[in-house]
C-alpha cells in the first residue's frame, strides 16, 4: 500500500502539469458532446482522436482519454433526460425516470442529480482502479464459463420480466434482441446464422444501430406529431427547481458505486448492463416501487451513478490483466500500446508514474466534469425550448449521419430506420425495448460461454449447477423474477375475487 | 381502431416470423444451432401466449383506442417522404446540402412558421454538423455536389 501511495505522490505532478490540464479539460468536453450526440459513443470519440494524441506526452495523452471516456458516460445522460433518447447504450435506464422528471418540469435538476451522481460514481471506480486494482482483478478470474452464463441470464430475466406490466411481452422483445444479437457470423463455428446471403449482415447487427433505431426514431416521431408546445410548458421550464434533499440519495449513491464498480471488474458487461442493474435493484430495494418509471430522482442518480462507476473500473482487468472488458476499455488499451504501456502486473511498476498518472486522471476528470457540466447544464436545458417541430428534423438527420458514421454503410441507414418504426410500434403496444437491447449485449455473452461451458465439462447441461456461484446466480434469478411473476398474480386474483365480492 | 386489433395484427406476424425463424434455425447443425433453436422456440411460444392475450382482449368492451389525428397521419406521411428524401439526397447532392434543404422543409411542412427561428436553427445545427462530422471526427460524407467546383 505503500508503494501505491509513493507511486500516487510521484504522478501528481504530471497529471497537475499545465499541458495536462488542458488536455483534460478539452478531453472532457469533447466526451460530454460525443456522448450527448445520439449514434456516437466513447469508444468511436476516443478511438477517433488517438492519432491526434500520438505526438503528445503518455500522460497528456493518457489524460484527454479519461476526459473523453468519463464525460461521455454523463453525456449520454443529457439527451436522455431531455428528449427520451439515450446519447450512448449506458443512458437507456436514465431515460426511464430522468425524461418524465424533464416532462413535469424539473429538467435542470434530473441533470443536476445526474451529473452529481455521475461525477460520484466517477470518482469512487478511480479510487477503486487506484486502490484495488490488483486484488480486484481477482474476481474476474474466479468466474468459470457457468457462471458468466448465469450471469448474463440473470440480466437479461429480471429486466424482461420487471420493465414490463405484461412479462410476456418483456420476454418477446428480450427473445427479439437475442435473435438480433445471434444475426451474422458464429465466431466459434464459422456458420452463418440468420444472414439470409445479406453481405453487410454477415458481421452482424452493429449495438448502435439498434440502439439509435428503438430510442431515437420514436421520440423524434412522436415530436414530429405532437401538437406545439404550449407557451405556458416552455415558460415552465425556467421555473424554480422543486426543493430537493441531496442526502437521500447518499444511500443510492453507496449502492449503485458498488454495482458500478463490479461489474465493470466482470469483462464484457460494461456500463449499460451496470445501470441497468443498479436502476433495477434501486426499484427493487425501495418501499414505493411504484414511482420508478415516473420521475423518481433516485431512478436517474442510480443509472448515472453505476454507468460511471464502471468506467475506471472496467480498466483494472484491462491494465492488469490485458483483458479488455469492454469496447472502448479495448480502445484505451489500444491507447496505452501507443504510448507504450504494455497491461499487465509489470505496469504497475516499470511504468509507474505514467500509469498512476492515466489513473489519477480518471480521477481528476470526474471533477472536471462536475464544474464543466455545471457550467453547460443552463445552455442543454434550452433543447427543451425548442419547437418540437424543428427538433424533430433535426434528431433525424443527426441520427442519420450518426450511424452512417459508423461504417459509412447506407444498409446501416435503413436497418435503423427499420428499427426505428418497429420502436415506435413497440412503444404504442407497451413492450419494453430495453430487454432487447440488452439481449443484443448480452446474448453473445450467454451463447458463447454456455457453449464453452457444455464443451469443457462434457456432462451436458448438469455442469450448469455445479458450483456454488452458478446455484447462486440461479437462486437470484428465481428470487428476482418468479417471486415478483408469482405476487402479480396473487394481486390480480385477488382484486378479482373483491370485484366479484363487490359486484354481489 | 381498437389496440387489440392492432396487437393481434402483430402478435400473428410475430407468430408467423418466429415459426419462419425456427425453420431456419432448424437447418444450422450442431452446436451453432443450439441457441438459434432454443430461442427461436421460446419466441413461438411467447408470440402464441401474445397472440392469445390479444384475441381476449378484443372480447373486452372498454378496450383502449387507437385514433390518429389527420394532421397526424399527414405528418407521418411528410416523415416517410422526408426521410427517404434524405437518404437519397445524401447520396446524390451530399450529406449537409441535404440537411439544409429537408430539416427547414419538414419543419415548415410540420406547421413551424417562424421564417427567422427556422433559418437561424437549419444554419447553426448544419454548422455543428460540419464542425464535429468533417473537422473533428473528420467522417468521410458522400461529395456535396455544390462545393465540387471548390475542391468538394
Amino acid at each position: 500500500m505503500g508503494d501505491v501511495f509513493q507511486h500516487i505522490l510521484d504522478a501528481l505532478p504530471l497529471v497537475f502539469s499545465l499541458g495536462t490540464i488542458i488536455a483534460m479539460i478539452g478531453g472532457t468536453i469533447i466526451g460530454i458532446a460525443v456522448g450527448a450526440l445520439p449514434g456516437l459513443s466513447a469508444t468511436m470519440g476516443i478511438a477517433v482522436l488517438i492519432p491526434l494524441t500520438f505526438t503528445m506526452e503518455p500522460v497528456v495523452a493518457l489524460g484527454m482519454v479519461a476526459g473523453i471516456y468519463n464525460g461521455a458516460m454523463y453525456g449520454g445522460s443529457i439527451p436522455a433526460i431531455l428528449l427520451r433518447i439515450p446519447g450512448t447504450p449506458a443512458g437507456i435506464a436514465t431515460v426511464f425516470d430522468g425524461y418524465p422528471m424533464a416532462q413535469s418540469g424539473h429538467a435542470k435538476l434530473a441533470l443536476r442529480i445526474s451529473l452529481v451522481s455521475s461525477s460520484i460514481g466517477s470518482a469512487v471506480s478511480a479510487i477503486a482502479l487506484l486502490s484495488l486494482a490488483p486484488p480486484l482483478s481477482l474476481i474476474a478470474l474466479k468466474f468459470s464459463a457457468a457462471n458468466y452464463f448465469w450471469l448474463a441470464i440473470f440480466g437479461l430475466m429480471t429486466i424482461a420480466v420487471l420493465l414490463s406490466e405484461n412479462p410476456v411481452k418483456g420476454l418477446l422483445s428480450a427473445c427479439f434482441g437475442l435473435f438480433v444479437g445471434m444475426i451474422g457470423i458464429d465466431m466459434m463455428t464459422g456458420m452463418e446464422r440468420f444472414a439470409f446471403n445479406e453481405l453487410e449482415l454477415l458481421s452482424g447487427v452493429n449495438i448502435i444501430v439498434l440502439l439509435t433505431g428503438l430510442y431515437a426514431i420514436p421520440p423524434a416521431i412522436d415530436l414530429a406529431l405532437s401538437p406545439k408546445k404550449p407557451d405556458a410548458e416552455v415558460k415552465a421550464i425556467n421555473e424554480e427547481e422543486m426543493a430537493f434533499r441531496w442526502s437521500s440519495l447518499i444511500p443510492v449513491w453507496i449502492r449503485s458505486s458498488i454495482i458500478g464498480v463490479v461489474t465493470g471488474i466482470i469483462p464484457a458487461l460494461g456500463g449499460n448492463v451496470a445501470a441497468l442493474f443498479a436502476w433495477n435493484e434501486q426499484r427493487r430495494s425501495d418501499a414505493d416501487k411504484d414511482k420508478y418509471g415516473k420521475g423518481a430522482p433516485e431512478g436517474v442518480a442510480a443509472p448515472e451513478c453505476a454507468n460511471n462507476a464502471d468506467t475506471a473500473a472496467t480498466l483494472i482487468p484491462a491494465l492488469t490483466l490485458g483483458i479488455p472488458g469492454s469496447s472502448v476499455a479495448a480502445v484505451i488499451l489500444g491507447a496505452l500500446l501507443v504510448h507504450g504501456l504494455i497491461p499487465g502486473p509489470q505496469l504497475f511498476r516499470d511504468k509507474a508514474e505514467i500509469t498512476y498518472g492515466f489513473m489519477l486522471a480518471m480521477l481528476v476528470t470526474s471533477g472536471l466534469m462536475l464544474i464543466l457540466g455545471s457550467v453547460g447544464a443552463r445552455a442543454f436545458v434550452n433543447v427543451l425550448k425548442m419547437p418540437t417541430q424543428l427538433l424533430a428534423p433535426m434528431i433525424f438527420v443527426m441520427a442519420t449521419i450518426g450511424v452512417f458514421a459508423i461504417h459509412n454503410s447506407m444498409f446501416e441507414v435503413w436497418l435503423m430506420l427499420g428499427f426505428g418504426v418497429l420502436g415506435y410500434a413497440m412503444e404504442k403496444m407497451d413492450i419494453p425495448t430495453a430487454p432487447a437491447v440488452l439481449a443484443v449485449i448480452l446474448g453473445p455473452i450467454a451463447e458463447e460461454n454456455l457453449r464453452r461451458a457444455l464443451l469443457i465439462s462434457g456432462e451436458g447441461v448438469f455442469s450448469l449447477f455445479q458450483d456454488v456461484i452458478s446455484l447462486l446466480l440461479v437462486a437470484l434469478i428465481l428470487a428476482t423474477t418468479a417471486l415478483p411473476l408469482a405476487m402479480k398474480m396473487w394481486r390480480r386474483r385477488r382484486s378479482r375475487i373483491e370485484a366479484l365480492a363487490s359486484r354481489d | 381502431m381498437r389496440r387489440a386489433v392492432f396487437e393481434s395484427g402483430f402478435a400473428l406476424a410475430a407468430v408467423v416470423l418466429s415459426l419462419l425463424g425456427l425453420l431456419e434455425a432448424w437447418r444450422y447443425s450442431g452446436e451453432g444451432g443450439l441457441m438459434p433453436r432454443g430461442v427461436m422456440t421460446l419466441m413461438l411460444v411467447l408470440s402464441g401466449l401474445w397472440l392469445a392475450q390479444s384475441v381476449s382482449a378484443l372480447r373486452q368492451a372498454d378496450a383502449p383506442m387507437l385514433a390518429p389525428t389527420s394532421a397526424q397521419l399527414r405528418g407521418a406521411l411528410l416523415l416517410i417522404v422526408a426521410g427517404a428524401a434524405l437518404l437519397f439526397g445524401m447520396r446524390f447532392v451530399g450529406f449537409y446540402t441535404s440537411a439544409a434543404i429537408i430539416v427547414p422543409t419538414l419543419a415548415w411542412g410540420l406547421g413551424y412558421r417562424n421564417l427567422k427561428g427556422l433559418i437561424i436553427g437549419t444554419v447553426l445545427f448544419v454548422c455543428v454538423l460540419i464542425a464535429v462530422f468533417r473537422f473533428l471526427l473528420v467522417v468521410p460524407l458522400p461529395p456535396e455536389i455544390i462545393l465540387l467546383p471548390f475542391g468538394g
